[in-house]
C-alpha cells in the first residue's frame, strides 16, 4: 500500500531511496515493491517481533546502568557495486596512511621534520602516549580494526566525518541487523545478490593471528572487555563467540617477566595477542591510570618486550583526533604519494587564525566540534543554536582553539524510516569496518548505518538515541569484460588473475591457495568440467571460482572480491 | 578453562537449582496450609525457614507475629534476596550475562526470558503456585537446554558439579527440617513432594508413608534422581572428569584438583553401602556430616579451582586511592 509513503517531503539532503519525488532508484525497486504489499501494521508487527528477538537474545547496549535494544529500523540501506568501490578503496588507502603516520609519529618523526604536520598537533594530544615512543614492533598493524565513519553529501558523494582507529564499536549489530532483517522481511531481497557479512569474525581472527608477535607458531587470542557493566559488552561476547576465543576480563591475566598469562582452572596459559576493548589510559595500570582495575598491569612492557600484541595498538589516539583528521589528505599524499579516494569534509581549524578569523564571522552556518569529543558530545550546529549557546561556543574556543574544529554543515543523506506509520526520511551515516592483517586491508561489504530518529537530527549516535539499519552492499551488475572470461576456459580466468600478483591482497590469496593444494585430487573428481589436470589450485579455490561466477566482482575490484571469496570460514 | 568463567558457571549450576527447589518446596509447603486458619501455622511457616537455613535471618522477619503471606511474597518475588526464587533466577542470569561467550546462546536466552518475565508474571497477580510452576518449567528447559546442547566439556562439568552440591544441600536441609514439629501437616509425605519424589515414592513403597522410607528415599534411592547419594555420586563424577582434564597439563602445585573429590567420595561411599535399618540409629550425626561435606566440598572446589590472588595494590598508592 503506497499509503506508507504517502507526503513523503524532499529537502536539501540526498534520498538514497528516491531521486525524486516518485522516482525510485533502481537497487530499492525490490524493496519498494515488498513495501507495496504490506501496511503499517504489518511493518510494526514485524519490528516488535524484531525487538522482542533483540531482548530476549540480549542484543542490547547499556545507557545509564540500563539494558536496551538498540533500535533497529526495519528498511535497509543499500549500497551499490560501484559507490561501493569508492569505500572498499578509500578506506584502506585511508588506514594504510594513518599506519605510516603512527609508526612515524612514534618513531622518527619524518612528517614533522619535513613540516606536513606540526609536530605539536601530535604532542598536545590527551591520547598521545610518551610510553610507547620508540616501541615499533607493531608497525603496520596497530590499526587492526578501524571504523572511518563517512557520510554522502547532498550530491551523493562520500565523505569521511571521521576515523575511528582506537576501539570502533558496532559491528556486531552489523551482524545481528542482518541476521534480524533477513528473518522478518525476507521478501525485499528480491533478486539482488546482497553480499554477506558473516565472515567478519573469521577474518578478524586471521588478522588477530597474523599480526601475533613474530616468534610464535601457534598464537592464543583473547578479547579483553571491561566487564558486563560495559555498553558494548554484548558485542565483545558475541565476537570472542564467534571467534572461539576466551572474553576474558583484567582480572584473569597475570603479567610476569613480560609475559602474559591467563588463570585458568589448571594453570597459566600463555597469551600473545590482546584484542583489548578497553581504553589506553585503563589497560595497564603501570603506565596510565594507577587505580584500574579493567586492565592488567604490565601489559604494555610485554608489548614492548615483543612477547605480546595488543589491537589496537596503545597510542592510536593521536590518528584520531579530530584535528588531526584535517591533515589526513596531506597524509595520505605524503606517505602514499596518491591522491584521497574519500573527500574529507571541508574544515576549519580554530588555531589557525585565518579560519578561526572566517568561523568566528559565519558562526551560525558551521558545526563546531571539540577535538576530543566523542559519542556526538559538544557539538553544536550552529544554524539551529541559541544566540547565548554560540557567544558560550566562541569564547570557549578563543580560550582553546586546539580544542576546537568547524565544518561546514551538511545535510547528511537521508533513508526511509518507519516513523509512527509514515515513511519519513531520517539522516544516516555509515560506518564501514576494516580490518588490517599487516599486510592488506579488507574492508567488511557491509557496515553499520546509524540513523538518527528525531526529525531533522543530524547527529547520529546511538548515546544520543540513535538506531540503526542494516547495510546491503550489492554484489556488482555483471560487467561486459567479465561475460567474455565467463565463457573461456576455467583455467584461463586462473592465469589471468595470477597475473596480477602484484595486486594488494592478491599474495594472501596464492598462499591460501597452496595451503589447499592437498585437497586438489579429490577436488578433480568432483569437479571435473571445471578443473582441467593441469590446474595447481585446490579445491578452495575453484570453490571461490564458481562463486565468482555467480557473483562477477567489478572490475577495479577483482583482486580483493576473489580473496573475500576464498576466505576459508 | 579461565577460572572465572569456571565459578560463573558453578554458581550458574547452583542457582539454577536453588531457584528450583525452592519453588517446589515452596509450592508443597504453602499446598499444606489449609485455607484461612493462617495464624495457627506458623509451625509450617517456621519449618519452611528451616528447611531453607533462614531461621535466623532478621530480614524476612521471623516470629509469631510474621505475616505469612507477605513472608512468602518476600520469598517467591523478592530479586534483591539471594535465597529467594526470584532472586536465584536473578543471579543465575547474571552469572550467565558474565560468561556468554562460554554458554551455548540457547541456554543464556532462556535465562534471559525468564529473567525478563520475573517482572511481568510477579506483577500479573495470578498468585504464587502459577509463578512457582512457571519457575519450575523455566528451570526444566534450562537443564534440559544444559544438558542436551552445551557441550559436556569442562565447563559443564563445573555447572553439574555446582548443580548437584546445591541439589544435595538443599535436600538435606529440607530433612532436616523435617525433625521439627509441623503441626496439623503429615511431614513426611510434604518431605518427599518438596523433593519432588512423590510418585516414584508411592511406586517404590505403596501408599502408606512413614519416617523410616521417607528418609531413605530421599537420601539413598538409587533410581530417584533427586536423592541424596545420585547428587553425591554425580557430583564425584564430575568432579573426577575434573582433575583428569587438570592431569594433562601443567599443574600449578599450589593447588589440589583432587580435594573435593576425595572429600565428596569418602561421603557417597559411607551412604552407598549403608542400609535403611541403619539409618534411624544414627540419624542425626549422618545428617550434619553431610552438611558438612557438602560445605567443605564447596570451599575445596572454590580453593583448588578458582583461586584468585588478591588484587594488586600500590605502594605508592595513598589511602584515597590516587597515585601519590
Amino acid at each position: 500500500m503506497a499509503d506508507l509513503f504517502e507526503e513523503y517531503p524532499f529537502g536539501r539532503a540526498w534520498d538514497e531511496m528516491f531521486s525524486a519525488p516518485g522516482q525510485i532508484r533502481p537497487a530499492y525497486e525490490s524493496v519498494f515493491a515488498a513495501l507495496q504489499t504490506l501496511d503499517a501494521a504489518d511493518l510494526k508487527a514485524r519490528a516488535d517481533i524484531m525487538g522482542r528477538t533483540f531482548l530476549d537474545q540480549g542484543i542490547t547496549f547499556a545507557l545509564g546502568g540500563i539494558e536496551r535494544p538498540f533500535p533497529l529500523d526495519l528498511i535497509p540501506r543499500i549500497v551499490t557495486a560501484i559507490e561501493w568501490q569508492t569505500v572498499e578503496q578509500g578506506v584502506p588507502q585511508r588506514v594504510r596512511a594513518l599506519e605510516a603516520f603512527l609508526a612515524d609519529a612514534y618513531g622518527q618523526g619524518r612528517i614533522f621534520a619535513d613540516g606536513v604536520v606540526p609536530r605539536r598537533l601530535v604532542t598536545t594530544s590527551p591520547h598521545f602516549h610518551r610510553q610507547v615512543v620508540g616501541m615499533n614492533a607493531q608497525d603496520g598493524a596497530r590499526i587492526v580494526i578501524s571504523g572511518v565513519d563517512v557520510i554522502r553529501d547532498e550530491n551523493g558523494e562520500f565523505r569521511v566525518l571521521e576515523d575511528n582507529v582506537r576501539i570502533p564499536s558496532g559491528v556486531s549489530y552489523v551482524l545481528e541487523n542482518r541476521q534480524a532483517v533477513t528473518q522478518v522481511l525476507s521478501e525485499a531481497g528480491g533478486d539482488q545478490q546482497v553480499r554477506p557479512v558473516s565472515e567478519y569474525p573469521g577474518r578478524l581472527l586471521a588478522a588477530l593471528r597474523a599480526v601475533a608477535p613474530w616468534n610464535v607458531t601457534d598464537p592464543n587470542v583473547v578479547v579483553l572487555t571491561p566487564g558486563v557493566y560495559n555498553s558494548a559488552y554484548f558485542e565483545h561476547t558475541l565476537l570472542a563467540r564467534e571467534m572461539g576465543v576466551e572474553l576474558v576480563e583484567g582480572r584473569d591475566l597475570i603479567c610476569r617477566n613480560n609475559r602474559v598469562f591467563l588463570r585458568t582452572t589448571a594453570s597459566e596459559m600463555p597469551v600473545h595477542v590482546i584484542y583489548r576493548r578497553v581504553d589506553d589510559e585503563f589497560l595497564d595500570p603501570v603506565q596510565f591510570r594507577a587505580d584500574s582495575l579493567l586492565g592488567s598491569p604490565g601489559l604494555v612492557n610485554a608489548a614492548r618486550a615483543g612477547n605480546l600484541t595488543i589491537a589496537n595498538a596503545v597510542g592510536n589516539g593521536i590518528a584520531d583526533d579530530k584535528l588531526v583528521y584535517t591533515y589526513v589528505p596531506d597524509i595520505i599524499r605524503y606517505y602514499l604519494n596518491e591522491e584521497p579516494i574519500l573527500l574529507n569534509v571541508d574544515t576549519y581549524r580554530m588555531e589557525v587564525p585565518d579560519h578561526r578569523d572566517y568561523a568566528m564571522e559565519h558562526l551560525s552556518e558551521l558545526v563546531l566540534k571539540p577535538v576530543d569529543g566523542s559519542g556526538g558530545e559538544g557539538i553544536v550546529i550552529g544554524s539551529r543554536a541559541e544566540p547565548a549557546t554560540l557567544a558560550r561556543v566562541r569564547e570557549t574556543i578563543l580560550e582553546n582553539p586546539r580544542g576546537w574544529i568547524a565544518q561546514r554543515e551538511i545535510a547528511l543523506s537521508t533513508v526511509p524510516t518507519l516513523i509512527g506509520d509514515k515513511m519519513r526520511p531520517r539522516h544516516v551515516d555509515l560506518r564501514p569496518f576494516a580490518v588490517n592483517n599487516g599486510n592488506s586491508v579488507w574492508v567488511l561489504p557491509g557496515g553499520l548505518t546509524r540513523v538518527a530518529l528525531p526529525e531533522g537530527e543530524l547527529v547520529v549516535n546511538s548515546s544520543q538515541g540513535g538506531g540503526s539499519k542494516d547495510t546491503w552492499v550489492l554484489a556488482g551488475p555483471q560487467p561486459e569484460a567479465f561475460q567474455q572470461e565467463q565463457t573461456a576456459d576455467a583455467t584461463q580466468v586462473m592465469s589471468a588473475l595470477s597475473a596480477e600478483a602484484s595486486l594488494p591482497g592478491q599474495s594472501t590469496w596464492m598462499t591460501q591457495s597452496q595451503t589447499s593444494h592437498l585437497s586438489q585430487s579429490s577436488s578433480v573428481s568432483l569437479d571435473p568440467p571445471l578443473v582441467g589436470p593441469e590446474d595447481t589450485f585446490g579445491f578452495r579455490s575453484q570453490q571461490s571460482q564458481q562463486q565468482q561466477h555467480e557473483q562477477p566482482p567489478d572490475r577495479q575490484g577483482q583482486g580483493w572480491n576473489v580473496q573475500g571469496e576464498d576466505f576459508p570460514c | 578453562m579461565l577460572s572465572r568463567i569456571a565459578e560463573s558457571l558453578y554458581w550458574l549450576g547452583r542457582h539454577v537449582e536453588r531457584a528450583d527447589c525452592t519453588a517446589r518446596i515452596l509450592d508443597t509447603y504453602l499446598h499444606l496450609l489449609p485455607a484461612g486458619s493462617w495464624q495457627a501455622d506458623h509451625l509450617v511457616i517456621r519449618s519452611l525457614l528451616d528447611s531453607m537455613g533462614l531461621s535466623d535471618d532478621e530480614t524476612v522477619g521471623v516470629g509469631h507475629q510474621a505475616d505469612s503471606g507477605q513472608l512468602v511474597r518476600t520469598l517467591v518475588f523478592d530479586g534483591e534476596k539471594a535465597s529467594s526464587v526470584a532472586g536465584a533466577l536473578t543471579a543465575a542470569r547474571e552469572n550467565a550475562r558474565g560468561v556468554r561467550d562460554a554458554i551455548p546462546l540457547d541456554v543464556w536466552e532462556c535465562l534471559n526470558v525468564t529473567w525478563h518475565g520475573l517482572r511481568t508474571r510477579a506483577a500479573n497477580g495470578a498468585g504464587p503456585h502459577v509463578f512457582l510452576r512457571w519457575v519450575g518449567e523455566r528451570c526444566a528447559i534450562a537443564n534440559g537446554l544444559v544438558s542436551e546442547v552445551m557441550s559436556h566439556d569442562e565447563g559443564w562439568h563445573f555447572l553439574i558439579v555446582g548443580r548437584s552440591l546445591e541439589r544435595a544441600d538443599m535436600t538435606i536441609r529440607l530433612l532436616a527440617a523435617a525433625e521439627s514439629e509441623t503441626g496439623s501437616v503429615p511431614p513426611w509425605r510434604a518431605l518427599v513432594s518438596a523433593c519432588g519424589g512423590w510418585e516414584p515414592y508411592v511406586r517404590s513403597y505403596g501408599g502408606s508413608i512413614g519416617q523410616r522410607t521417607a528418609t531413605e528415599f530421599v537420601l539413598m534411592d538409587r533410581q530417584f534422581p533427586r536423592s541424596v547419594l545420585r547428587a553425591l555420586t554425580a557430583a564425584e563424577t564430575c568432579l573426577a572428569e575434573l582433575e583428569a582434564v587438570g592431569a594433562s597439563q601443567y599443574r600449578d602445585p599450589r593447588r589440589d584438583p583432587s580435594s573435593a573429590r576425595r572429600i565428596v567420595g569418602r561421603t557417597r561411599t559411607s551412604l552407598d553401602y549403608r542400609t535403611g535399618t541403619e539409618l534411624a540409629a544414627d540419624r542425626a550425626s549422618l545428617l550434619s556430616s553431610l552438611q558438612r561435606t557438602v560445605a567443605s566440598a564447596h570451599n575445596a572446589v572454590t580453593k583448588s579451582f578458582f583461586r584468585r590472588e588478591d588484587a594488586v595494590t600500590w605502594a605508592n598508592i595513598g589511602a584515597d586511592g590516587g597515585a601519590a
